[in-house]
Order: structure tokens, then C-alpha cells, then sequence
């Protein structure tokens, strides 16, 4: 079956009407070129988020000031997040999704290939405009990436470029769901189930809905913050009759919603490699479709939690702490599959199952900390300390940038036709594995010592662990630099891929040819090759 | 606070010794053993303290499950070792029911103690005495309802100094760096005090760790939280503005020093002595730095804002009456 | 692509074109939502809705 497919193909590649230079990359309407340039900007993003890290942990290294100026420090923290948030994680999720979902549902490319370019260009205007504050006077955002007023007001003539760059960043985010949403629902091969669909489609079609909910909610919040600057109007501002913290209830409504967007891409690409490495099906294929679903119902009435400090009334601190516990059951519900999968198993520890596994272990903790967290009298304890900022790391470092590094080793073969260096792909592994526990660990105890979050300089009962998580960063950022030559070296110089070169992956894009052909499924799969696909 | 004794987190020891044993290169220092939530000298901390060791414990022993059912697959499901996959294994309703309603169970066992503590937090009746706190940037001002009493709270001078960018001052030449003020708040042991926060420009917090509270302070509006620091801890306890309020946000912190309850009397009359008119609260002022910005004198606070519920608003300088937030 | 294109005016070209309206339809309803649900917290905040 796999020739004849190859054969009908075959004669593609005579009319791929490929366009040649720079042309092809600015006039790209094919899924795997955007994806591609979706992939390379998530990853020069992640390198100057990571540089900024590098300041800031080289600030924190000792206390005492030695490096830079408190209000660029704060710029450092902020500016880091909105690139990780909006540069890196979620691009690098629409490059996944442009390279992989058309292959995975059996269709030819996106359904809306011009407007896929418009949202992926988009994007580097937007963080040349973000990047541009700090040439003006003022310097860039400051106030931390929750943005709240009063202070992100005090903000200087980098402001209205910052609000800027954040709707374009959202736009861009919103027009990329609606792709994925009707790509889903309109391409999908004749035979080609819903519940027939890998996870990763599945969850990302969630995600695309909360993306079409959400964003437009920070736009909006965003939007009140600059007729409050520049128009006289007080939404937020006491002074007029407004009120700051109804900023953050808004800001929270999206933002709640918002890490779930970071993550339930991971949680599909976890879910295939573990059964491919584990030869075995998904443990509770359905299940984990109606977890995903009941995680992004549920995200949108948990928002608050964010916030238990502000003074908010007994009935509604009781509301949100039951609500963040309930969040925490479907979550574990996935979690306990991944392990029931691997039960009985046959498993093998290629480096995209080491990354997953580092996922399974340390998401977990984070989710630990998480429930820790949803304890409302705790988290007057834990709130604003580091404590928080182990525990989003944990869930966002090795749970989502884990879950891109293994979907990228899992799928490269498939993109580039070649395969990448085992050995280093396992030394980038242990490296970062390494170094992202001896970056965050410590801060839990940095959190529950006492030290707040954001802040430049510290007492000095904290330098020890301060200049372990440092030391741990260092690590941690220079493996990245491994990461790229694993990359660069397959695509050059690696050996030959096969069309399937993990024994027990399953999925349509297994059944095309290696390296995938331009155009994904010009003929759709027949079903008896969506059927082999589907099990899942 | 920070210098008393903390107990330390038997199942993350271990972490914690393979950690330091990485680094033996650097000099022992007690401060490695910082690992966890301080018990605290209040009721309330006490209560805190226990619902966070009890929910981590909850957590260790789920993670022991959980981390044991993965790592004895991955050593006896390996293919290097022969392992055959079980492929009918697809799933199972009945013990993903179970894995369902376990954990709704546990978080019920887990909210009825923390709804408890909560209601606790929340009982502002029978306060024995009110402190009206108001945020700046960067400081604190702390003022004596009914007293007459108010002073501003500044990093220490000596602090300050060391902590500009390239001072090649020591920070560990000064006993508790960041942590120690000109004018520290001072209250009597074994009572109810009530602090009504707030703020004149941006959002701060409040926060000593030993009493287990943290509540922002909002510009335009008032919230409030209590604390009753146990009869025998007479002392000196140290915190942070734990909101980001700005460039200097890591250096305004709160101290505040709890004396006997006859000591806190003297200590009062003198201070409402010093007071006295012409020079209202502008002597603890006066030698602070940049205080520009910062009223002459503290405003002095209608009586009315005093007995103001939480998120109500106040009127101050800066913030005209608006309704109250829901 | 290129065969696509060719078989317009056939079974398949019908398909294909049916496909097209419904993809611009439901893109076009998104966006509608995401514009409404913009403008809907904005005029929440506008008429004072409070937490
Ligand atoms: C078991 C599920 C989870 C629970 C119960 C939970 C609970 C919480 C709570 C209560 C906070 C607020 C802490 C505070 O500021 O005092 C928080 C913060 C945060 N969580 Fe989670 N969380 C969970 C999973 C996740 C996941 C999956 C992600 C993202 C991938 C995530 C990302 C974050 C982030 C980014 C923050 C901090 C935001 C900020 O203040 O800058 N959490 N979490
Ligand atoms: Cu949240
Ligand atoms: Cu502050």
C-alpha cells in the first residue's frame, strides 16, 4: 500500500511549482514552509528569551547589584515572558500544527494558505515593535507580563508600541486558530473520524477554541489600557471611578485559559510518542479527548486563582480554590493514562521518548506545586514568591518546551528525509534534563524561605540556592546551543530516514513518503490506510 | 524572622544533600537548610503552615504512587529486555473511574480543612487595635488610628547604600540585608491588630512570612487583614512589598517589631509625645530619601475611613469616592 | 494543485468548490465570534459591570 501511495506521488514532485528564493518564503502559502518559518522564529525567540534569562540569573547570581540598573532588570523579567509566552512556545505550536495537521487528517495543505502567511508575517513586525522599546525613551515594559495597572501606566513613550505589538501578537494568534478550526473540521480525508484523529489534532483543536475565546479578551484589556493612557478614560484608574483590579479579573480571564493554550498542544504530542515508544495503543483514546475538553471547559472559571491577595469576598475565594482543585483531576486523569500506556509496554528510549518521559515526571511536579497553590490560606503564603515561579517553570520548561523539543525530534525525520545524531540528541537530552532541575528546584525552596518574585537583588540568607538555580540556568541555556547542532547537523549531513523510522508510530503522516512530499495528501488516503493510521 | 529556626522538609532533604554535595566546592552555610515555609509566630500562620505541610505530604504520597507506577515500567517494560507489548490493553472504564474519583475525594478531604482557615482569616471581629498602612513607591506609611501616631517606612540607610549597582559594599556586612528599616512597625504582643491596606500610587503587598499573611494594598481602595502574634514571641519579624510596584520594588521592606504589651505603652506615649504639634509626624520624615513626591506631612484620616469595610474605597489625595467593588 | 485546478467543472470540482464556501463560511463566523467577544468585554467594562 505505502508504494502505491509513493507512486501516485511520485509524479508530484515534477509539479510542485515550487517558488525558488526569497519569494518562496515571503509569498509561502504552503503549510510546510510556514510551519517552517513558524519553527525558525519560535526558535530565535527562545534564544533572546534566553538571553534575557541569562541576565537575570546572572543579576541574582549573588545578592548585591552588579550587572544592571533595577528598572532594566524589570524589563528583563517582562520582556522575557511576553517573548517565551507569545514569541516562542505558541509560534513554535502553529509551526507544529501547519507542519502536522495536514498530514495527520489527510489533506493537501491548510485550508486557508494565504491568510496562514498573513498570520505567520504578522508576527516578526510585531516583536521588532516589542523590541523597539527599548531604544525609546522610557525603555521597554517594566510592570511584569500580567501587565496590571496602575503601574504599567508609568510605562514611557515605549507604551503605545508595546500595546501594539500585544494586539498584533493577538491577531496573529486568533487568525492561526481559525485555520486550524476549519482546517479540522473541512479537510479532513473522506473516512477520517473526528475520534479518529491523533491527539495532537484533537487537543489543538481545543486549543484554537480557547485561543478565538480568549484573545480577543486581552485585546480588549489592552485596549482599556490605552484609552486609559491617551483618551482620559479610567477603566482601571480608582481616581476616575475605576477600579485596578478589575483589570486583572479580565486579564486572568484570558490568562488562566492562556497556559492551558501553552500546554494542550503538549499534552497531544505526548500522547503519541509514549504509545509509539511503548508499542502499545493509548491507554483511553476517548478519555483523553474528554479530558482535554473538560481542562478547557474548566479553565475559564478558575481565573482568579491568580489573584487570592486582592481582597476578594469569602464566597468567591472558596469558589475559585474548588474550582483550581477540580481543574487538577482531569489533568491527573491524563497523567494516569500516560502511565497505563507504558504498562505492559515495550519500551524503547529513542531521545523523543527521553523528552517525553522528562515531561511525564516533571509536569507532574508542577502540577504538585499547582495544587499546592489552589490551597487559598497556602497561597497567601506562596503567592508572589518564587515558589509560583518554580511552579510555572516546572509546567512550562520541561511541560511545553520539553513537549516541542520531542515533537521536533519525533518529527524530523518525516521533514528533513534524514536522521538526527542519537548520541546527541540523548547528550541534549541529559544536559537539558540536568540543568532545568538544578535551575527551578531550588527555587521552590527560595519561595517558601520568603523570596519574592521580580526582584533584582535579595537578602543574603537566599544566595545559596540563588547561585545553584543560576548555575542551573547556565546549563540549562548553553545545551540549547546542542539543540541546533542536532538540528543543523540531520538536516545537512543525516543518514537517510525510512518512510517509518519509529517501529511504533501511527498516524497518517507515517504513511507518506519520507521526506514528506510538498503537497501533504494530493489524493486522500484511501481507509484502509486511515484505518491503519488510526491506531492510535 | 528569618534568623529563627526552620523546620526542614524531611522528604526533600535528600534532593537537597545531592544538590549541596554538587557544589561541596562552596563554603557550608546554614542557609542551606532554608527549605520551607516558616511555622510562624501567629494562630493563623500555625494553621497555614499545617494545611501546607499537609497538602505537600498529600502530594509526596500521590507522587510516590504515580512516580513508582512509571519507573517500574520503564525498568521492567524495557524491549531490551524482552518486554512484549500487551496490545489489547486499550482501556478500562472501571479504573479510570477509580483514578476519576480518588482525587475528588482527596481535594474534598483537602478543601474542608483549608475552607475552615479561611473563614478564620477572614473573622476581622474583635480587633483590639487598627494600623492603616498605605503603600508608596517605595515605602511604607503606617498610621496609628486613634492615635495620632503615623510614621513613613524606609530601607535602611546603610542598606541603600550598599545595594546601588557597583557600590562594592558588602552586602553581608549588614545583619539582614534589605530586610531592615528606619521605622520599623510596632506592635504589642497577644493582639488582635488589624491593618487596613492601601495605596497612593500602584499596587503593593504586604507580607511578613512569620505571620502568614500577604494582602496587596490598592490605590483607591482599602483591604484588611488581621494578626495576633502568640504571648511568648516578643521580637523583631521581617518581610517584603511582595507586588511588583516598580524599579525599586526589591527594597521596601516590612519590619515590624512586637514588644510586650507594656513596653508597646511606653513606647505609644513616646511617640505621641514627639507628635505633638508643630511638627506632626514630619520628624520620622524628615531623614528619609526621596520623599519629594511624598506629602509634608502624613494626611491625617478621617475617622470614618477607620471603621471602612474592606474594598471599600477611601478618600485620600489621590482617589476620589467611587463605589464599592463587589 | 495543479489538478485541482483541472478538474473544475467536474463531480469533484462541484466538491471542491462546496468546500471552499464552507471553509470561508465557518473562517468567517470565527472571526465574527472573536470580534464580538473584543468588543463584548469592552462594553462590559464600559456599562460597569463589576467582579
Ligand atoms: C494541576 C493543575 C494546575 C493548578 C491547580 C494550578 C494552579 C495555579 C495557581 C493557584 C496559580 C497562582 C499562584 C499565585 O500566583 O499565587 C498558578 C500560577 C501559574 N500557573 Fe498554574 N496550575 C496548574 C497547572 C498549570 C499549567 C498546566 C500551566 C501552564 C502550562 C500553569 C501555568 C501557570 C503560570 C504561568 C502561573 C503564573 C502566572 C503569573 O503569575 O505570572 N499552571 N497556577
Ligand atoms: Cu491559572
Ligand atoms: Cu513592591
Amino acid at each position: 500500500m505505502a508504494n502505491t501511495i509513493h507512486a501516485d506521488h511520485a509524479h508530484d514532485h515534477d509539479h510542485d511549482h515550487k517558488p525558488h528564493g526569497l519569494k518562496r518564503w515571503l509569498f509561502a502559502t504552503n503549510h510546510k514552509d510556514i510551519g517552517t518559518m513558524y519553527l525558525v522564529f519560535a526558535l530565535v525567540m527562545f534564544f533572546m528569551g534566553g538571553a534575557m534569562a541569562l541576565v537575570i540569573r546572572a543579576e541574582l547570581f549573588q545578592p548585591g547589584l552588579q550587572f544592571v540598573d533595577p528598572q532594566f532588570f524589570n524589563s528583563m523579567t517582562t520582556v522575557h515572558a511576553l517573548l517565551m509566552i507569545f514569541g516562542g512556545v505558541m509560534p513554535a505550536w502553529t509551526g507544529l500544527a501547519n507542519w502536522m495537521i495536514p498530514m495527520q487528517v489527510g489533506a493537501p495543505d491548510m485550508a486557508l494558505p494565504r491568510l496562514n502567511n498573513f498570520s505567520f508575517w504578522i508576527l516578526p513586525f510585531a516583536f521588532t515593535l516589542l523590541l523597539l522599546t527599548f531604544v525609546v525613551p522610557g525603555g521597554a515594559p517594566a510592570g511584569g507580563w500580567t501587565l496590571y495597572p496602575p503601574l504599567v501606566l508609568q510605562m514611557g513613550d515605549g507604551f503605545p508600541l508595546m500595546i501594539f505589538a500585544i494586539h498584533l501578537m493577538g491577531a496573529s494568534s486568533i487568525l492561526g486558530a481559525i485555520n486550524v478550526i476549519v482546517t479540522i473540521m473541512n479537510m479532513r480525508a473522506p473516512g477520517m473520524g473526528l475520534l479518529n484523529m491523533p491527539l495532537f489534532c484533537w487537543t489543538w483543536l481545543i486549543t484554537a477554541y480557547l485561543l478565538i475565546a480568549v484573545m480577543p479578551v486581552l485585546a480588549g484589556a489592552v485596549t482599556m489600557l490605552l484609552t486609559d493612557h491617551f483618551f482620559g478614560t479610567s477603566f482601571f484608574s480608582a481616581a476616575g471611578g475605576g477600579d485596578p483590579v478589575m483589570f486583572q479579573h479580565i486579564f486572568w480571564f484570558f490568562g488562566h485559559p492562556e497556559v492551558y493554550i501553552l500546554i494542550l498542544p503538549a499534552f497531544g504530542i505526548v500522547s503519541e510518542i509514549i504509545p509509539a515508544f511503548s508499542r502499545k495503543p493509548l491507554f483511553g483514546y476517548e478519555t483523553m479527548v474528554y479530558a482535554s475538553a473538560s481542562i478547557a471547559f474548566l479553565s475559564f472559571i478558575v481565573w482568579a486563582h491568580h489573584m487570592f491577595t486582592v481582597g476578594m469576598p469569602l464566597a468567591g475565594q472558596l469558589f475559585f480554590m474548588l474550582s483550581t482543585m477540580l481543574i487538577a483531576v482531569p489533568t491527573g486523569v491524563k497523567v494516569f493514562n500516560w502511565c497505563a500506556t507504558m504498562w505492559k509496554g515495550s519500551i524503547t528510549f529513542e531521545t523523543p521518548m527521553l523528552f517525553a518521559i522528562a515531561f511525564l515526571f516533571l509536569f507532574t511536579i508542577g502540577g504538585f506545586s499547582g495544587l499546592m497553590l489552589a490551597v487559598v490560606p497556602a497561597d497567601f503564603q506562596y503567592h508572589d514568591t518564587y515558589f509560583v515561579v518554580a511552579h510555572f517553570h516546572y509546567v512550562l520548561v520541561p511541560g511545553a518546551v520539553f513537549a516541542i523539543m520531542a515533537g521536533v525530534y519525533y518529527w524530523l525525520p518525516k521533514w528533513t528525509g534524514r536522521m538526527y545524531d542519537e548520541k546527541l540528541g540523548k547528550a541534549h537530552f541529559w544536559c537539558s534534563t540536568i540543568g532545568v532541575n538544578v535551575l527551578f528546584f531550588p527555587q521552590h525552596f527560595l519561595g517558601l524561605a520568603g523570596m519574592p518574585r521580580r526582584i533584582p537583588d535579595y537578602s543574603t540568607q537566599f544566595a545559596d540556592w540563588n547561585m545553584v538555580s543560576s548555575v542551573g540556568a547556565f546549563i540549562f541555556g548553553f545545551s540549547q546551543l546542542l539543540f541546533v547542532a542536532v538540528v543543523w547537523k540531520a538536516a545537512r549531513s543525516g543518514a537517510p530516514a525510512p518512510q517509518r523510522p519509529w517501529e511504533g508510530a501511527h498516524g497518517l503522516e507515517w504513511e507518506l513518503p519520507t521526506p514528506a512530499p510538498y503537497h501533504s495528501w494530493e489524493t486522500p488516503p484511501p481507509p484502509s490506510v486511515i484505518a491503519r493510521g488510526a491506531e492510535h | 524572622m528569618i534568623s529563627t529556626a526552620r523546620k526542614t522538609l524531611p522528604a526533600l532533604a535528600p534532593a537537597a544533600l545531592a544538590l549541596a554535595s554538587a557544589f561541596a566546592g562552596a563554603p557550608a552555610r546554614a542557609e542551606w537548610n532554608l527549605l520551607n515555609m516558616p511555622v510562624g509566630v501567629t494562630e493563623l500562620s500555625k494553621q497555614i503552615y499545617s494545611l501546607h505541610m499537609t497538602i505537600f505530604w498529600w502530594c509526596v504520597a500521590i507522587g510516590v504512587a504515580v512516580f513508582g507506577v512509571m519507573i517500574y515500567s520503564l525498568v521492567k517494560f524495557r524491549k531490551s529486555t524482552g518486554a512484549v507489548p500487551d496490545t489489547s490493553i486499550t482501556h478500562s472504564t472501571r479504573v479510570e473511574i477509580v483514578w476519576t474519583v480518588v482525587p475528588v475525594l482527596i481535594l474534598v478531604v483537602m478543601a474542608i480543612p483549608a475552607a475552615r482557615t479561611l473563614i478564620n482569616i477572614e473573622d476581622m471581629r474583635n480587633t483590639e487595635m487598627t494600623v492603616k498602612v498605605t503603600g508608596y513607591q517605595w515605602r511604607w506609611q503606617y498610621e496609628y488610628l486613634d492615635e495620632g501616631v503615623s510614621f513613613f517606612s524606609v530601607l535602611d540607610r546603610q542598606h541603600d547604600e550598599i545595594r546601588q549597582l557597583s557600590s562594592g559594599l558588602d552586602p553581608k556586612s549588614v545583619p539582614d540585608y534589605l530586610l531592615n528599616v528606619d521605622n520599623p512597625l510596632v506592635v504589642p504582643v497577644d493582639t488582635k491588630v488589624r491593618l487596613l491596606l492601601t495605596a497612593q500610587d500602584v499596587i503593593h503587598a504586604w507580607w511578613v512570612p512569620d505571620f502568614g499573611m500577604k494582602k496587596d494594598a490598592i490605590p483607591g481602595f482599602v483591604n484588611e487583614l488581621w494578626f495576633k502574634v502568640d504571648a511568648d514571641k516578643v521580637g523583631t519579624y521581617r518581610g517584603q512589598c511582595a507586588e511588583l510596584c516598580g524599579r525599586d520594588h526589591a527594597f521596601m521592606p516590612v519590619v515590624v517589631k512586637v514588644l510586650s504589651k507594656e513596653d508597646y505603652k511606653a513606647w505609644l506615649a513616646q511617640q505621641k509625645a514627639a507628635a505633638q504639634p508643630p511638627a506632626e509626624g514630619a520628624a520620622p520624615a524628615a531623614d528619609a530619601p526621596a520623599q519629594a513626591s511624598a506629602p509634608a506631612a502624613p494626611a491625617v484620616i478621617p475617622a470614618a475611613a477607620a471603621t471602612a469595610p474592606a474594598t471599600k474605597p477611601v478618600a485620600s489625595a489621590a482617589a476620589t469616592p467611587v463605589a464599592a467593588r463587589g | 494543485m495543479a489538478e485541482r485546478m483541472g478538474s473544475e467543472g467536474t463531480a469533484a470540482g462541484q466538491d471542491d468548490r462546496d468546500r471552499a464556501r464552507r471553509v470561508r463560511r465557518n473562517a468567517i463566523v470565527l472571526g465574527l465570534v472573536a470580534l464580538a467577544f473584543y468588543v463584548g468585554f469592552i462594553l462590559m467594562a464600559v456599562t460597569g459591570v463589576r467582579g
